[in-house]
């Protein structure tokens, strides 16, 4: 039963003016038939006041107060009764019980003081472990968040943001324990914390709120001493930030957050080590926002630790480092640097090798694989978007690629290679476009199959099964620059179709004697294929461009001996189809086959393989 | 100008209805809610209590208002009944 609480000599002059006013309205009367409505709310008016109030005054005033141990057993002490405590410990008042139960859906300016009054002195343990209570009190707080005057009530008396926030953060925290033998969880918690903030939102200027990229946490947050980084992540995820904001303040957090953890370790997070951390609660409210994504990623620029050896999940970290480099929203030169910094940051297994950092060892291939997948061109030497060389890039692709499931991840993300692609070729619209592309394509076939596929695919099959599949994902990705337009995108496509399926044999059929699936031929076999498919769209080209005719020879079939090196007599091949051509066009020719493989590149591989 | 029966029972109406609506604003009912606020007491019954009262007050003033209109209504029927008869022939 709900409680009411009063001042007996005011009560005693509300039951004389009741009194006095059922007198006079039974005085008045007007037999005027224009009258009829008005005679009759004033008799309706007396009889409330003769049969509710002054009953209710009456017997209030004939009754005894409750004594504390009686106000004891009908919970006084409860936080949904925080006014009628303030009223009688503070104020002297009397304690009834009330006839009617509270109406919850709403609050007044009085509750709304009290309740900020009573969460200062509140057991704040007791109430973070109490489902009920933070049920209540959470509605309580939306109905005060809505009007900003309650909130500025609410907020006038409420001081305890130092001890309320902590005690709320570390059983959401624990909460997450094995052993966790407590009764609220973070969905009993959360709502509180969320309907907290909203109402000091209201105090906060639009300007501060959104901020942007000037966001500041001291500006956000009310005044705390040494507040842990998880309770600042609860509460400014309740915010409800705009998310480059949010970046802006999760950048700022994690930094000294990393640097706390090297000093501080287990003692961060509450001393909580499981469960989503500072880390885990503040990304995830950016991984899904692209354009968020990428800024953070330029914030944290060559601190990639910011994200791989803060959080408990990885994958969100995962997620939001290729949210941050998608083309869609990264431009090429960020997307190098967070690429770049990030691959390095791996070049060392992080979590085989510190202890204190969440996340699984090896377990990231897929990962790295996705992430360099729309980047593929850019690490090649013909490729001058990122300021880094070749020496620097070439070793940092291979640490992407460092085992089978990056292959598999980047194989079976071909359309991020083919996004990739389109980003960054534009289709051709002259030979010597053309040849610009070839040679960052060609220089990528040979780059997996020298790097990638030789050096980490220790079985023999599985190497010519990745060339194989990547050779033919980059090659599809490909079809996008061809010139000609969109008919001759489709012609590209249908060739590299038909081409695969007449090479397939030979590399997706076991081979009894492994001489096939040898990866230097399948290599060479590769950067051949490459070559011949650029060479007939270059060819299409010329036809569709009238500079030579429909009839004349196309550029010669590619056919594999499987006891043969493929390239050279490829190269032989071409050169004679070429010898007729004009010196332009001959040139043009044998310069994409060289992009592919060059003469030297060619005697090399069929060199080292032995039939 | 002389006025008609009707006229002039239609005036007198309209003093009482006057008369009426001025007892209404002076009734003690109408400051009650000023006794019953958060100053003498809280809980649920007294913030029902006190929204009653208000709502209470609020309704008579309404019928004040409806009261004074409905008076100023017939003063202004009175008038047009005797502009009318002014205006028959024969009339002085």
């Amino acid at each position: 039963m709900a409680l009411l609480a009063y001042d007996p000599q005011r009560v005693g002059r509300l039951r004389q003016a009741l009194t006095e006013a059922a007198d006079d309205l039974r005085r008045v009367a007007c037999a005027d038939p224009a009258a009829a409505d008005a005679m009759r709310v004033v008799r309706a008016a007396v009889a409330q006041l003769d049969a509710t109030w002054l009953p209710l005054v009456s017997r209030l005033l004939a009754s005894d107060p409750l004594s504390a141990g009686q106000r004891r057993a009908a919970k006084a002490n409860s936080l949904d009764q925080s006014l009628i405590r303030v009223m009688s410990d503070g104020y002297g008042w009397s304690v009834q019980l009330d006839p009617l139960s509270d109406n919850v859906a709403v609050v007044t300016a009085q509750e709304a003081r009290a309740l900020g009054a009573m969460l200062n002195n509140v057991e704040p343990e007791s109430l973070a472990n109490d489902p009920k209570q933070l049920a209540w009190l959470a509605h309580q707080l939306r109905i005060i968040g809505r009007d900003p005057a309650l909130g500025a009530e609410f907020l006038a008396n409420f001081h305890n943001w130092d001890v309320l926030p902590f005690a709320l953060a570390r059983q959401r925290a624990n909460s997450y324990g094995n052993d966790y033998n407590g009764t609220s969880l973070a969905d009993d918690i959360d709502p509180v914390i969320d309907e907290l903030m909203s109402i000091w939102r209201t105090t906060l200027s639009a300007a501060t709120l959104h901020a942007g990229t000037a966001a500041s946490i001291t500006d956000l947050l009310p005044s705390m001493r040494n507040p842990d980084p998880y309770v600042q992540a609860l509460i400014l995820r309740s915010l409800r930030l705009d998310p480059i904001a949010l970046a802006t303040v999760t950048n700022d957090l994690l930094r000294g957050w990393l640097d706390d953890k090297a000093t501080l370790g287990g003692s961060l997070d509450l001393a909580v080590p499981f469960g989503p951390n500072a880390a885990d609660i503040l990304l995830q409210g950016i991984v899904d926002n692209k354009k968020a994504s990428a800024y953070l990623l330029e914030l944290i620029g060559d601190r990639p630790a910011l994200l791989f050896q803060t959080l408990d999940d990885p994958e969100i970290g995962y997620r939001l480092a290729l949210a941050g480099t998608d083309p869609a929203h990264a431009t090429s030169a960020a997307a190098g640097r967070a690429v770049l910094a990030i691959l390095d940051h791996f070049r060392v297994d992080p979590y085989a090798t510190d202890l204190l950092t969440d996340g699984y060892a090896g377990d990231y291939g897929p990962f790295l694989g996705q992430l360099v997948a729309p980047w593929l061109l850019q690490f090649t030497g013909a490729n001058k978007e990122w300021t880094a060389g070749v020496d620097i890039k070439v070793p940092l692709l291979a640490v992407a690629l460092k085992d089978e499931q990056a292959l598999q991840a980047l194989v079976a993300h071909g359309e991020r290679i083919a996004e990739g692609f389109a980003h960054s070729l534009a289709t051709a619209e002259s030979d010597d476009e053309l040849l610009a592309h070839s040679r960052q394509v060609g220089g990528l076939v040979s780059l997996l199959g020298q790097l990638v596929v030789n050096e980490h695919v220790r079985d023999e099959t599985e190497r010519t099964h990745f060339l194989w599949d990547l050779t033919w994902t980059i090659l599809t990705a490909s079809t996008n620059f061809v010139p000609g337009g969109v008919a001759a995108n489709v012609a590209a496509g249908t060739t590299v179709k038909v081409l695969q399926a007449e090479l397939a044999d030979y590399f997706v059929t076991n081979d009894a004697d492994g001489v096939r699936h040898d990866a230097e031929f399948a290599m060479d076999v590769a950067v051949t294929t490459s070559a011949a498919f650029t060479l007939t769209s270059l060819f299409r080209s010329w036809v569709l461009d009238g500079r030579i005719n429909e009839d004349a020879p196309p550029p010669p079939p590619l056919t594999i001996d499987p006891k043969k090196c493929p390239s050279v007599p490829y190269r032989n091949d071409v050169e004679q189809w070429a010898a007729p051509l004009p010196r332009e066009m001959r040139l043009t020719a044998q310069a994409v086959v060289d992009n592919f493989i060059g003469n030297g590149q060619a005697d090399e591989h069929c060199a080292e393989l032995t039939f | 100008m002389s006025t008609t029966p009707a006229a002039t029972r239609l005036r007198q109406r309209a003093t009482v209805l006057d008369t009426f609506a001025r007892r209404l604003q002076r009734m003690y009912a109408l400051d009650l809610y000023l006794f019953a606020g958060p100053d003498t007491w809280v809980g649920p019954s007294p913030q029902a209590c006190a929204d009653d009262l208000r709502q209470r007050r609020d309704a008579i003033l309404q019928q004040v208002d409806a009261l004074r209109a409905e008076s100023r209504r017939f003063i202004r029927t009175a008038d047009e009944m005797d502009a009318h008869a002014a205006a028959l022939p024969g009339a002085r």
